[in-house]
């Protein structure tokens, strides 16, 4: 008896093993062993015998890399027998259980990667398709930098604590983000370890230390508003204080640090853990721990941003909402209006906070540092000041040893994008397509231009860089200047993003390409295979398109179709910048003669033809694809299409919202588009629309 | 050799001036026969590359068809590693292996400690997807910080507190490098000018914070969720430590040897270079850690080595001529890197001054002495040269140079521009970490296999002439 159903369990259970494993065996048998097999495998990869219940330790990594190449649609290849969207939905989800299930930890999170927005389907997402109600998940989102800093100074004038805002002195956030070409902060994307809490930790003492000596002294003067009385009296009473005199201390505490009231349970909890402190080590010290533990709180470094009610959705509590907002636009916490509207109850439905939205796009006293900080990570432009160029290419490109100061054009992107954000029409058009720049606003705003003309690092090679003359008088940094329109068209042509999408020596057509494909037309490139060396033949005395030859190999070519004729147009240009008509390249015969002679040092230089020609292919709008002339023609065809503003659409979600789209998001996104198109290409417009979605105001499990 | 109440009393740690204070219980257990010898690894990695001729003896050939293995014995070290002449018959010279998986041009991110790729461009230097050797190590070894990440910017001012550059417990949990010693010294031996009381205190702050931080944690799911872990992981691990401190505070050791912090935040990246190394030393032989990591440069290239050259390190690197030390920039980078390598040479020599067991620290230590960007600047990771020094307890040949095959080209007379090429076939640098693990008992078949060929595996597993 007893063995007969031992018997039977065991058959049960190697039943559901079996079944919850043919999904795996089937998948490699259909599309994967006819080259992954046992004689002649491609890549010298056998899958025929990969042992898949349980997984062989070693065998991980190759179930891994398999993983790897399903999900991001790699393999099998175009032209062999590929399986369908659910076939391979089904096949990760094998893997991915097989794997745990062998204790392999895997990083799911790669999927939230700002890299990953344009996985998501993009005629899907825009079909107009009923789908569930959008939401955002119940989150935590690191605060910036920034916004980080911003508190510490806050807290540190309301109580003037004397804290240098300047200097070895100042309170400096944990984490701080360096220039990258993709959007850095998406809520997934940091997290908060030990070295960052315990630097924390050493900001708090010293802003409780102090804290606790102001407030263990008197009211500096009748008009030192943020006095906190209620603190002052358990710091002096120390031991004896009375519980009703330490929740007062706690509840003011609060209410003055972190602009809240708090919950009964809280109230509580702190003033037990104030009290035992207290007892432990006295009034000061006491104060200390307390004051710590509330800038301990997560509060303090992320946006806590969880549903209002219980339930599987609901809206944002209104504080939550606030500073959903605040942050969205700002660096701040919630101003007073804000603050206001949340404890008033008027921050409650998406109405409510679009007034809130739309006064604070108005008023222009009001730093939108984020907007300005989207367009530089979405254009990518400030990495421009990362991209060294050496003395010798310098001479070479006939550019002084201190004429390249890329943070000239830098400045004068930010100036120009303000601009046209201040005119608030067409906006995705006018920055494609303008043939304006501010000029040398990084060293002159605010500055007189000196007599004779412009004397100053690298000034006249950077008026040179842009192709413009302009004399002392004539300049001015409060209005834009023409650049020669049959040159320049639009950020694309700027040069402080020809800069930063360029190496040290050459133009990056390949990273231009990917840019306008990724950037512009939501297309997705795969990651490069750890097999392949990508770089291009070391070969100066060539031209650029010849060099890329390496990546028309069939294998390259997969993925490098739908970038580098993309980048291709961008020839018209150098790596600074620079407008050209013909192509420098090294002369091999005269530089090797020049060696012979002894002579070392620059090499000699010539011309190769220019060929600006470009393709636009499988952009997704038929109407788009084809050959263009030239940079102006590529440029003109995208800054018309509806596409384009739709994926320009996607990412501004991602940015204020902190996470790629879902299919969820379609309905948000549509809307958004017609705010924006209805409006006349209003940046203020589509920011109200997306920050009053339900998206953004909802959270759901 | 120093007796350990000398050595706590009088040795000065170089320019920051620490004083040592070794375990007192681990001396205790050393006299009562129960202690057992903790291995320890140190790994130094550096900025724009280990040049062949930086640590090839100039009397052995660099290029070869077949796996050599020749002891160093008669033969002088080159100018950059020079200052490890003490240790030679200690030392393993190891040239051919590849690291062209991690693109390692202008840096290796992550990649070069964990000999993963997490792509190219910025991800490389963001995207953490595996453990780190370093780590892998560290988990072997538990200690009061179970490893210590030193990082030294480039520049000359303050720099970050903290960098996410080299180190990881595992995909998406990276461990951050301390950049500036005066924070690190505080983590290490703040706990010294406490009282009894504060360490109780501090208990009561991180469980008070940690319940607070918990209470969110139902609230959220998946990622999010484990974002949060992460964070609680932080406190739990601070709180943790504070309790290990607690008691090397009873012990009466750090109060009594209290290190000096250098009057001044240390500003050039030779001072901090200087100072880290000191506070390597002080951590090993307090018994804090039994890993250590400093990379200089974060993995990555920076602004400039400010106390050698202000010239910018990317241009250097370019071997321009640098006008304020009026050589050409790899003159430079031989400089930076024998600098380097006098720190790191100081920081062995305070190990081999301490008596441990029948020997001393230095015996039951390794040294992994390598760049993060392979052989130079703008490499492919075509060869990825490696000193190591020390032999963790007789587990590691040592006094030898191994070269794996090899071709060498754009020598043309000069041993600068000699430029290492391994085949395809030879093994990665992951085959070096995987030795590692052999040498410290947690042998691994592979270490972190990146590939889909099952022919590629064995150039991830570990080297059998490191072996002993």
């Amino acid at each position: 008896m007893f063995y007969g159903r031992l018997l039977f369990l065991v058959t049960l259970f190697a039943s559901i093993v079996s079944a919850a494993h043919a999904e795996p065996r089937r998948f490699l048998t259909q599309f994967c062993v006819q080259c992954h097999g046992e004689k002649k495998p491609k890549a010298s990869l056998s899958l025929h015998d990969l042992t898949d219940a349980p997984v062989k330790k070693s065998e991980i990594d190759t179930w891994k890399i398999l993983l790897d190449q399903v999900e991001t649609e790699q393999m099998p290849p175009e032209g062999a027998k590929r399986p369908t969207p659910a076939e391979r939905q089904k096949m990760v989800a094998s893997i991915q259980a097989m794997l745990k299930s062998a204790g392999v930890s895997l990083d799911e999170s790669r999927w939230l990667a700002p890299s990953r927005g344009n996985w998501v389907d993009h005629d899907a997402l825009f079909s107009g398709k009923p789908v569930d109600p959008a939401a955002t998940r119940p989150r935590l989102w690191r605060l910036s930098g920034q916004a980080y800093e911003e508190f510490m100074q806050q807290k540190n004038l309301q109580f003037k604590l004397g804290i240098k805002n300047y200097g070895q002195g100042k309170m400096r956030a944990p984490w701080e983000f360096s220039n990258q070409k993709e959007f850095s902060d998406y809520s997934s994307t940091h997290k908060i370890g030990e070295a960052d809490l315990e630097y924390h930790l050493r900001n708090a003492t010293r802003m409780a230390k102090l804290m606790v000596a102001k407030f263990a002294g008197s009211r500096p003067s009748a008009t030192f508003s943020d006095w906190i009385g209620e603190l002052n009296v358990v710091v002096v009473a120390g031991k004896s204080a009375a519980p009703a005199q330490i929740d007062a201390a706690v509840a003011a505490s609060f209410d003055k640090i972190l602009n809240r009231k708090l919950e009964a349970e809280e109230l509580k909890r702190y003033a037990a853990f104030y009290k035992k402190s207290l007892d432990q080590i006295g009034g000061e010290r006491g104060t200390e721990q307390f004051l710590i533990a509330i800038l301990l709180r997560p509060e303090v470094m992320y946006r806590i941003e969880l549903p209002a009610t219980e339930g599987p959705r609901a809206i944002l509590p209104p504080a939550a909402l606030a500073r959903a907002v605040s942050f969205a636009l700002t660096d701040s916490e919630p101003d007073e209006p804000l603050r206001k509207a949340a404890s008033a109850g008027e921050l409650a439905s998406a109405a409510d906070v679009r007034v809130q939205v739309e006064r604070i796009l108005r008023d222009r006293k009001i730093p939108k540092t984020r907007v300005l900080r989207f367009f530089q990570e979405y254009f990518g432009y400030k990495s421009a000041m990362d991209i060294f160029k050496d003395e010798t290419t310098l001479a070479e490109y006939g550019i002084p040893r201190d004429g390249w100061v890329p943070n000239h054009f830098i400045a004068d992107a930010d100036h120009l994008i303000q601009w046209i954000l201040e005119g608030d029409k067409n906006v995705l058009h006018e920055l494609l397509t303008t043939n304006k720049t501010f000029l040398l606003t990084a060293e002159l705003r605010g500055k007189k231009v000196q007599p004779g003309g412009f004397k100053g690092r690298g000034l006249q090679s950077t008026l040179a860089i842009y192709g413009v003359s302009i004399s002392g008088e004539q300049w001015s940094p409060n209005k834009p200047f023409d650049l020669p329109a049959e040159q320049r068209m639009g950020i694309l042509t700027h040069p402080s993003w020809l800069a930063a999408h360029s190496t040290n020596f050459d133009n990056h057509t390949i990273d231009r390409g990917r840019w306008i494909r990724e950037r512009l037309l939501g297309g997705r490139i795969p990651e490069i295979p750890i097999t392949v060396d990508a770089t291009l033949p070391d070969e100066p005395h060539q031209p650029l398109r010849e060099r890329m030859r390496v990546t028309k190999v069939e294998y390259c070519w997969q993925c490098h179709k739908f970038m580098d004729p993309l980048g291709m147009p961008f020839e018209q240009f150098d790596h600074f910048g620079r407008f050209r008509t013909a192509e420098l390249i090294v002369d091999k015969q005269a530089t090797e003669m020049k060696g012979k002679q002894g002579k070392l040092g620059t090499r000699v230089m010539t011309t190769a033809p220019l060929d600006i020609t470009g393709t636009i292919e499988a952009s997704g709008d038929a109407t788009l694809d084809g050959p263009v002339k030239g940079p102006r023609e590529l440029i003109d065809k995208l800054a018309k299409s509806e596409r384009v503003e739709q994926v320009f659409v996607r990412h501004v979600f991602r940015y204020f919202l902190g996470r790629n789209e879902t299919l969820s998001d379609g309905p948000v996104l549509v809307a958004a588009h017609r705010a924006y198109r209805e409006s006349g290409g209003s940046m203020n417009a589509l920011l109200a629309s997306l920050l009053t979605s339900d998206a953004f105001l909802y959270r759901a499990k | 050799m120093l007796n350990r109440r000398s050595l706590l009393k009088g040795v000065s740690a170089g320019t920051a001036s620490y004083l040592f204070a070794p375990l007192l219980n681990t001396f205790a257990q050393q006299a009562a026969g129960r202690y057992q010898v903790p291995r320890r690894v140190i790994f130094v990695l550096f900025d724009n590359g280990f040049y062949e001729g930086a640590c090839q003896p100039a009397t052995i050939p660099l290029a070869g068809e077949q796996t050599r293995q020749v002891a160093l014995t008669d033969h002088a070290l080159p100018h950059d590693i020079q200052p490890f002449t003490p240790f030679k018959d200690r030392m393993t010279i190891v040239q051919g292996l590849r690291g062209s998986h991690l693109s390692p041009n202008h840096g290796g991110g992550f990649g070069a400690l964990s000999g993963l790729s997490g792509g190219v461009g910025e991800d490389k230097f963001r995207r953490v997807v595996g453990e780190s050797i370093d780590a892998a190590v560290a988990r072997a070894v538990p200690s009061v910080f179970p490893i210590l990440v030193l990082g030294v910017a480039a520049g000359r001012d303050m720099g970050p507190a903290t960098a996410l550059c080299s180190s990881a417990w595992g995909a998406g949990r990276p461990i951050a490098a301390q950049c500036r010693p005066e924070l690190a010294y505080e983590s290490l031996f703040g706990a010294i000018g406490a009282d009894r009381n504060d360490f109780a205190i501090r208990r009561n702050l991180f469980d008070f914070v940690g319940e607070d931080t918990r209470r969110l944690r139902s609230q959220l799911a998946g990622p999010e969720r484990e974002q949060l872990d992460y964070h609680l992981e932080a406190i739990e691990s601070l709180s943790r430590r504070d309790g290990q401190l607690a008691q090397m505070h009873d012990s009466g050791a750090l109060r009594q040897h209290a290190p000096r912090l250098p009057a001044a935040p240390r500003l050039r990246m030779t001072d901090i270079l200087a100072s880290q190394c000191d506070l390597a030393a002080a951590a090993l032989i307090t018994g804090l850690t039994n890993v250590v990591t400093v990379t200089s440069g974060l993995c990555r290239l920076g602004t400039s080595y400010s106390g050698i050259s202000n010239t910018g390190t990317h241009s250097l690197g370019h071997n321009n001529f640098d006008p304020e030390t009026s050589v050409n920039g790899r003159v430079v980078l031989s400089r930076y890197r024998r600098y380097l390598a006098e720190q790191v040479a100081g920081l062995l020599r305070k190990l081999q001054d301490v008596r441990e067991g029948n020997g001393t620290m230095l015996d039951n230590t390794v040294l992994v002495f390598t760049s993060d960007s392979a052989n130079r600047q703008h490499t492919a990771g075509e060869n990825w040269p490696f000193v190591l020094i020390g032999n963790l307890g007789g587990r590691l040949r040592t006094n030898q140079f191994v070269g794996y095959p090899l071709r060498a080209r754009g020598a043309d007379g000069n041993a600068w521009d000699v430029h290492g090429s391994a085949p395809a076939s030879n093994p990665m640098i992951n085959g070096l970490y995987c030795t590692l693990l052999h040498a410290m008992n947690r042998p691994r078949e592979t270490f972190n296999l990146a590939s889909s060929s099952r022919d590629d595996a064995r150039k991830y597993q570990a080297l059998p002439e490191l072996l002993t």
